[in-house]
């Protein structure tokens, strides 16, 4: 079961590595961060709070572009009829998805955002609190994404849907995100552990829901 | 008693019985509606804090009592029907958020309405309110998936997953302003301790939820009565039996 989870792991992998879409979504992240400095119009430095915020928001939706293409070519190329037809548990298929969605969208943005920080406003102090915040927040966005990723499949509109349906759910994990990420006292950090406890949840919780969900809209 | 209730699982018994709940639903929303109105508007004293704006609570807090009352039948419907497969569970659940909405809308503008003069604002990003709105564009969520799979069952079953996944707002709602120091009142009247309102506001308060639970009601029935009707067209015409 662990060998079948490490070849579909590695076949994701290597279908994000040798398709554009692995970059794409950093690259709109970047992109998206360099509309806030162009729409200040001087420049100087941002203020603190503006590029937190800046980065959360540019994070959010890199993550709902990258959500579009979850699942879907797999489903249209039929890899996941396959996967039911010769009776491989689709519970390690979602957590190899999950996984390599959340290395290819996540991590980069988790690596790359507290050097943006640093260049956007010049302060060195909340770069671990953005960090860790960004560390627990990316996966839970991919572990909420997925199973409406997954709903969306059956449906003729694909994009636009999915973006407006996801959003309101990504909204509380943003809002604990960019308060933790705030934090002026280190001791107190209810926020990381508020975040912890929705990702210790969702992390059993959303693939159980996706699997169902999965294996309606295939058959 | 399930055994009895059995048999009203199948839309077609179920749309019988609904006419006459319908009919009473609406008179008895209607008077208790007016009487809770008159009551609060009338009868009920103002706040010795905020003057004659406290009256904005009565129709304020029994909105947004049923927006959440709706959100949670929404859940329990598609959970039973996940379990149990009876379709006419899901054909309810389907027709919650289109009413649920305007409640919610109802509440977040009388609740703004009644910030100008209480806090000098019409809206602040607190937890309460802000969940609010997440709820607002949950329903809005639910609305339009319901839209994109019409008539196919896996609409149904994407509705009822969709809804189960937004379920997580609720108990966020109820208990913010509890766990933040918001600028939104703590729970005074569902606590524990007993109500910390006094018993001339929450007579008509309780009156006017009331009421406000059977015009929902209502409102739900015609629109399941609608919405068995168009299901059985729609089933009768792909047959070819609609002849009349």
């Amino acid at each position: 079961m662990v060998k079948l989870f490490f070849i579909i792991l590695k076949k994701d992998f290597k279908d994000n590595l040798l398709s554009n879409k692995a970059w794409f979504t950093i690259s709109f992240f970047l992109l998206c961060l360099l509309v806030f400095p162009l729409a200040f119009g001087n420049s100087q430095y941002i203020e603190l709070n503006i590029s937190i915020s800046a980065i959360w928001i540019a994070t959010l939706f890199a993550n709902l572009i990258a959500l579009d293409h979850m699942y879907k070519e797999d489903y249209d190329d039929g890899t996941l009829h396959y996967y039911i037809v010769n009776k491989i548990s689709l519970g390690i298929v979602v957590y190899a998805k999950c996984l390599s969605h959340w290395v290819f969208s996540g991590l980069p943005i988790v690596v790359i955002a507290p050097f943006c920080l640093y260049i956007f406003s010049g302060y060195n102090e909340s770069n671990l609190n953005l960090f860790i915040s960004l560390v627990i927040a990316t996966p839970i966005f991919t572990l909420i994404g997925s199973p409406i990723a997954a709903i969306m499949l059956g449906s003729s509109l694909r994009g636009a849907g999915l973006t407006f349906i996801t959003l309101p759910f990504y909204l509380p994990i943003i809002i604990f995100g960019v308060m933790g990420t705030n934090l002026n006292n280190s001791n107190i950090n209810a926020e990381f552990y508020l975040l912890l406890a929705i990702l210790s949840i969702g992390i059993v919780f959303f693939p159980v829901i996706t699997i169902k969900i999965l294996k309606y809209t295939i058959n | 008693m399930f055994k009895k209730l059995h048999k009203y699982a199948n839309p077609n018994k179920f749309i019988l019985i609904i006419n006459p709940f319908r009919k009473i639903f609406s008179y008895l929303a209607a008077i208790f509606i007016v009487l809770g109105l008159v009551l609060g508007l009338f009868f009920s004293p103002p706040d010795y804090l905020q003057g004659e704006t406290v009256r904005i609570m009565y129709i304020h807090v029994s909105s947004a009592w049923i927006s959440l009352f709706a959100y949670t039948l929404v859940f329990f419907m598609s959970l039973s029907y996940l379990i149990w497969k009876f379709p006419l569970f899901v054909l309810v659940a389907k027709e919650i958020p289109m009413v649920a909405i305007v409640f919610t809308t109802i509440t977040l503008i009388t609740g703004s309405l009644w910030g100008k003069p209480t806090w000098g604002t019409y809206w602040v990003w607190d937890a309460r309110l802000t969940s609010f709105l997440i709820l607002l564009f949950i329903y809005l969520g639910l609305i339009f998936i319901n839209k994109t799979f019409k008539h196919n069952v896996s609409g149904d079953l994407s509705f009822s997953y969709l809804s189960i996944i937004g379920a997580i707002n609720i108990p966020i709602i109820k208990f913010s302003v509890d766990w933040w120091n918001t600028l939104h009142q703590p729970a005074s009247v569902i606590r524990s301790g007993g109500p910390s309102i006094s018993m001339e506001m929450l007579v008509p308060l309780l009156i006017m939820s009331l009421g406000v639970l059977l015009l929902f009601f209502y409102l739900i029935l015609t629109n399941i009565q609608s919405a068995i009707s168009e299901k059985k067209f729609i089933f009768l015409s792909k047959k070819g039996l609609l002849d009349e």
